[in-house]
C-alpha cells in the first residue's frame, strides 16, 4: 500500500456528469473528487460509462450536463490548458510504426513545446536497450513501460491509465505496478480503470465503482470491504495458504522476461 | 509540484514543423510508399524509352531474287540508308520472309514479278491479309516510290499536279515526351493520395490520432503537417523521375532549366489539389478495406483518361471531354505545354486555374466531413 502521505485538496472534481447519446444515457449524473497525489481507480462492467466518463475528464469528449474540473480548470471552456496538465495512457494504443523510440518520445516533446531528454526518460523504465528500436519490436511488457514514459513527457500533475496491465504475463504485471508506484512517489496524481480487482487493491488509495452509468459505491479497499462484511457478506470458498499465482511465480521466477 | 505551473502555450508553428519532420522520416522508412509513387513510373519510363520510335517506320522485305540493278532496288536503298528514314529494309531468300511477313514483322515482301523482263523490271508486292494496317503502309508506299520512278521514265520532270510535304514542327517529338509528364503527375497522385489516407486511417485505427489530439496539437496543425511532409517527399520524387528522363531518355526540356522549374511549379500545385482529395478520400472511407476502393475509383480513371500512358485522341469526343477536364489532366497537360511546346506559365493559365478549382472543391469537402466528425 503506498505510504506517502496525501493531501486531500481534490484535483479533480466530477459534479453531476451527464452524457447522452440520442436517447442512450452512457452516464446518468455521477459526482465524485479525485484527490491530489493520490492512486484512484474507476473499476466497473463494460458499457458501465467509465470510459466515457474518463474521456470527458480528458477533454477527448463533451459532456451533456455537469460540470467537470481539472486542477480548477473546467472541462468546457480550457480544453487547452488541462491536456498541457495531463498524460493519458489509451488501451492498445499504437504509436507511429517506423520510428524509434528516442525519435517518439522527442516527438510527443514537439507536441506539447517541451524538451526532454530520451535517454534519460528511457533508462528510467529500463528500456535504453531498446532506444534505436521500433515500438512494434518490444515485448508487451516493454511496450506498456514505454506507453507510460510517453505519458510523462509534459510532467503533468494527472495521468490516465487505461487497463495498464491487460495481456501482461505475472512478472511484467508485478513490475509495472512497482513503475507505477514510483510514479505515485514523486508526486503525480495517477487514475487507473482496470479489470483486475487485485490490481485495484494493490494500487489504490481509494476506488469508485459504476454500473449502468452510476457510481455505485466509493472509497477506500479497505473501506469497501469492511462495508460488503458488515452487509453480512460471507466468503463460500476455503482460503488457502497459497494461491496458483504463487505457485507460477515459485516455479517461473520473479524475474521479468523480455 | 504542487503549485499551480504556469504552462506556456507551444507554438503551432513548431509543432507543425516537428510533426512534419517526424512524418516525413516515418514514411521515407516505409519501403511500401515507393512502390507507386517512384519505382513503377521510373520502370514504366525505362521500359517505354527503351523501345522507342520503332513503331514509326515500316519494314518491307526484298527477296534474294530481285535484281540489284533494278530502280526500285536502287531507290529503295537509298531511301533507308537516310538518317531517320522512315523505311527499314529486310533481305533474305522469299521463303524466309514471308514466314516474317506472316508474323508481322514486315509489312510486304517484293519478289520478281512472273512477267518481268530485263526491260520492263516487274516486281509483285506481297502482303498479307492478317495485317491491314501495315500492308496498306507498304502498298502506299511502293505506289508512292513506283509513280515517282514511273514518272522520270516518261521524262517528266515537273508533274502538272503535285503534293507537296512540309513539315510544321522541326522539333522530333518521341513517346518519353509524351509519358514523361504523365508519370511525374501519376506519381504525385499516388503519393498525395494513397500516401496520405492510409496513414491517416492507421493513425485513427490505432488510437495514435486520439492520443495526439489530447495534447497541444490541433487537427488543424495535424494535416497541415501531414500535406508538408507529404508535398516535400513527392517534389523529391518528382525531381528524381525529371533527371532520369532527362539524363538517360533525353526528354526534351524546351527551355532547359527554366523549362524544369516551371514543371516543378506545376507540380506542387498538383500535389497540394491531390492532397485534398487524399485527406477528403482518407476521411470518408471507413477502414483499411474501403479505403483502396475509395482511391482507385478516384485513382483509375484519371490514369486512363488523363493522358498518362496514352493519349486519348483515339476515343470519342464526349469521353475526351470528361478526361480533359479531371485534375490530373490540367496538370498533365499543362506539364507537357511547358517541356515539349515551351510555353510558360502564364501561356498555362486555364491549366492552373483548372487545378485551383479542384483544389479549393477538395478542401471545401474535406473540412466539412472533417467538421463533422
Amino acid at each position: 500500500m503506498p505510504t506517502q502521505k496525501k493531501s486531500a485538496a481534490p484535483i479533480i472534481e466530477v459534479k453531476n456528469l451527464v452524457k447522452r447519446y440520442g436517447s442512450t444515457t452512457a452516464v446518468d449524473g455521477i459526482s465524485f473528487d479525485v484527490r491530489e497525489g493520490e492512486v484512484f481507480g474507476l473499476l466497473g462492467p463494460n458499457g458501465a460509462g467509465k470510459t466515457t466518463t474518463l474521456e470527458i475528464i480528458e477533454t477527448l469528449k463533451q459532456a451533456t450536463d455537469g460540470t467537470v474540473l481539472v486542477d480548477g480548470l473546467n472541462v468546457a471552456n480550457d480544453q487547452q490548458a488541462i491536456r498541457e496538465r495531463i498524460g493519458i495512457q489509451l488501451q492498445a494504443s499504437g504509436f507511429y510504426p517506423t520510428l524509434t523510440l528516442v525519435e517518439l518520445l522527442n516527438m510527443f516533446a514537439v507536441m506539447y513545446g517541451v524538451t526532454v531528454d530520451p535517454m534519460k526518460m528511457l533508462k528510467e523504465f529500463n528500456l535504453e536497450e531498446k532506444a534505436g528500436a521500433y515500438y512494434a519490436d518490444m515485448s508487451g511488457g516493454q511496450k506498456q513501460r514505454f506507453s507510460l514514459a510517453t505519458t510523462l513527457v509534459n510532467e503533468p500533475r494527472v495521468i490516465f491509465l487505461d487497463e495498464p496491465t491487460t495481456g501482461l504475463d505475472p512478472q511484467a504485471r508485478i513490475n509495472l505496478w512497482e513503475v507505477i508506484r514510483s510514479i505515485n512517489k514523486r508526486g503525480v496524481t495517477i487514475v487507473i480503470t482496470t479489470h483486475y480487482m487485485d490490481e485495484a487493491e494493490q494500487l489504490c488509495d481509494r476506488l469508485a465503482i459504476m454500473d449502468n452509468g452510476k457510481l455505485i459505491s466509493e472509497g477506500s479497499p479497505t473501506k469497501l470491504i469492511n462495508d460488503l462484511l458488515k452487509r453480512g457478506f460471507k466468503r463460500h470458498t476455503e482460503v488457502r495458504a497459497a494461491t496458483l499465482e504463487d505457485v507460477f511465480l515459485d516455479l517461473t521466477g520473479r524475474s521479468i522476461r523480455e | 509540484m504542487s503549485s499551480k505551473m504556469d504552462i506556456r502555450k507551444p507554438s503551432q508553428l513548431a509543432i507543425i514543423a516537428g510533426l512534419a519532420k517526424y512524418s516525413l522520416i516515418s514514411s521515407l522508412r516505409n519501403r511500401a510508399s515507393y512502390f507507386f509513387s517512384l519505382i513503377f513510373p521510373l520502370a514504366f519510363i525505362a521500359v517505354f524509352g527503351l523501345i522507342g520510335n520503332s513503331s514509326s517506320s515500316i519494314t518491307i522485305g526484298i527477296s534474294d531474287t530481285v535484281d540489284h540493278a533494278n530502280p526500285i532496288y536502287t531507290t529503295l536503298q537509298t531511301v533507308a540508308g537516310q538518317s531517320n528514314a522512315p523505311l527499314k529494309l529486310a533481305t533474305g531468300n522469299t521463303t524466309d520472309l514471308e514466314t516474317q511477313l506472316k508474323q508481322g514483322k514486315i509489312g510486304g515482301i517484293l519478289v520478281p514479278a512472273a512477267d518481268s523482263t530485263p526491260r520492263t523490271p516487274r516486281l509483285t508486292l506481297e502482303t498479307t491479309s492478317g495485317d491491314p494496317a501495315n500492308a496498306a503502309a507498304a502498298q502506299s508506299f511502293m505506289n508512292g516510290i513506283t509513280s515517282q520512278l514511273n514518272l522520270r521514265a516518261a521524262g517528266v520532270v515537273n508533274p502538272p499536279i503535285a503534293v507537296e510535304n512540309k513539315e510544321v514542327s522541326g522539333k522530333v517529338y518521341r513517346y518519353i515526351d509524351f509519358i514523361l509528364p504523365g508519370q511525374i503527375g501519376f506519381s504525385l497522385l499516388s503519393i498525395a493520395t494513397f500516401g496520405i489516407a492510409f496513414p491517416l486511417i492507421t493513425l485513427r485505427k490505432t488510437l495514435v490520432l486520439k492520443r495526439m489530439f489530447a495534447t497541444a496539437v490541433t487537427p488543424i496543425s495535424f494535416v497541415i503537417s501531414q500535406c508538408l511532409s507529404r508535398s516535400f517527399q513527392a517534389m523529391i520524387q518528382a525531381v528524381v523521375i525529371l533527371g532520369v528522363g532527362v539524363w538517360w531518355f533525353h526528354f526534351s526540356l524546351a527551355h532547359g532549366w527554366i523549362s524544369l522549374l516551371e514543371m516543378m511549379v506545376l507540380s506542387f500545385l498538383g500535389v497540394l489539389m491531390f492532397l485534398g482529395f487524399g485527406i477528403l478520400i482518407g476521411n470518408v472511407a471507413k477502414d483499411e478495406q474501403s479505403l483502396p476502393i475509395a482511391l482507385n475509383l478516384f485513382n483509375l480513371p484519371q490514369m486512363l483518361l488523363a493522358g498518362v500512358f496514352f493519349p486519348t485522341d483515339g476515343m470519342p469526343q464526349w469521353v475526351q471531354t470528361i478526361g480533359n477536364h479531371l485534375p490530373l489532366a490540367y496538370l498533365n497537360n499543362a506539364m507537357r505545354d511547358v517541356a515539349t511546346n515551351g510555353k510558360h506559365l502564364n501561356e498555362v493559365l486555364p491549366a492552373i486555374f483548372g487545378m485551383l478549382v479542384w483544389g479549393v472543391i477538395a478542401y471545401v469537402l474535406a473540412a466539412r466531413v472533417f467538421a463533422k466528425e
